[in-house]
């Protein structure tokens, strides 16, 4: 009897502790769409950000602030704009990096690892990326703060950098908040998405990679 | 009794606190470090590389430091002691023993001489302290270039 009282404790204390509820697969199923329509139904989004990089061997943490440009179906401006300048723009196959001391051109369709990195950025952006089961095992949980994400990355070259991919939803589930990055090294990156707009008009300049 | 057994407390407290406060002293001491953040930019045989470079400098000339992308993804960690570099956490593709090898050797050179504030020349590699406080370092072998840009004024931090 006292075993069980101590079994049973032990199970709601972890509980409690979580604070996270892991989903039926149906009930993942519907939610997943959920979200996948409200990604595609998004034509543009554009919002502030604060990333906080989180080094576990200097004990630290590093805060950078940006602005973010998104257009259906490829196009992406992620612009850092404090304590460092530095600007990525994706158009389609292109990638074009701005930092104050140089800018580069790169082909995505080339560059594998790039391609990765760049999928990752645009599918936890729209949360687009729950449907693509090739590349993640996906589990979706609801917490007191609301519904999440977790991304196990399936491919060898993610694999390599990330343990796992947190994406966060606001309430209504039709846009990402905050996406957390853990990396094999225990170092995370937090990015919070802020006064995010959605479907407004973005001048296309913002993407010119040309 | 009471009065003895209560001088008897005092004296562990105060046997307590006297063994206790030298340890403290020198973990304040030790825990003082100046943090330096860098924008790095690297070129290799034509090829450019951006990154952000963090260190924390110890008062024993000890140097923890990490490289990240700016998006947050780490590089490398690198640790300095004793005039030796050591390479850490290198980025998956970039795995490698020869990139471990060329970065060790660069990075005990650029960390043993970084903070000096002057232009220094040794044997294949050369660093140049520029007039905007930009640090120029030419691996002249592998023909590799790392410039530090200081991405803020230095700060005393004490955790």
């Amino acid at each position: 009897m006292k075993r069980l009282f101590f079994i049973v404790l032990v199970v709601v204390l972890s509980l409690h502790v979580s604070g996270q509820t892991k989903l039926t697969a149906e009930q993942q199923k519907q939610l997943v769409e959920k979200i996948d329509k409200a990604a595609s139904a998004m034509k543009s989004m554009q919002c502030d950000f604060t990333q906080t990089k989180s080094m576990k061997l200097l004990k630290k943490e590093m805060k950078s602030n940006g602005v973010m440009y998104f257009k259906q179906a490829d196009k992406l401006r992620w612009q850092y704009t404090s304590p460092y300048d530095y600007t990525f723009i994706m158009n389609g196959d292109k990638v074009r990096i701005k930092s104050t001391k140089s800018t580069q051109d790169i082909n995505v369709q080339g560059n594998k690892i790039f391609r990765q990195i760049t999928n990752i950025i645009l599918n936890t952006v729209t949360g687009g990326g729950l449907k693509s089961a090739s590349d993640f095992t996906v589990e979706v949980y609801q917490s007191d703060k609301g519904y999440f994400a977790k991304l196990y990355p399936k491919k060898k070259e993610v694999k390599q950098i990330y343990n796992v991919i947190e994406i966060y939803f606001n309430s209504s589930l039709t846009m990402v908040s905050s996406v957390r990055m853990i990396e094999k090294t225990g170092d995370e990156t937090l990015v919070n998405l802020n006064n995010l707009k959605a479907n407004v008009a973005i001048n296309e300049k913002m993407f010119a990679v040309d | 009794m009471l009065p003895l057994m209560r001088r008897c407390l005092l004296s562990i407290s105060i046997l307590l606190l006297t063994c206790l406060n030298p340890v403290h002293a020198v973990q304040v001491a030790n825990d003082s470090v100046v943090s330096k953040e860098y924008n790095l930019l690297m070129q290799v045989r034509g090829h450019e590389v951006t990154a952000i470079c963090i260190m924390n400098m110890e008062a024993d000339a000890h140097i923890v430091g990490t490289v990240i992308n700016e998006f947050g993804v780490k590089v490398f960690d690198f640790t300095y002691d004793n005039g030796k570099a050591h390479i850490l956490n290198v980025f998956g593709p970039l795995n490698k023993w020869y990139i471990r090898k060329v970065l060790r050797g660069d990075f005990s050179f650029i960390l043993s001489n970084i903070g000096r504030g002057e232009n220094v020349v040794k044997k294949k590699r050369r660093l140049d302290v520029m007039p905007n406080g930009d640090i120029n370092v030419c691996d002249e072998r592998y023909n590799i270039n790392y410039l530090f840009t200081p991405i803020k004024a230095e700060n005393e931090i004490t955790e």
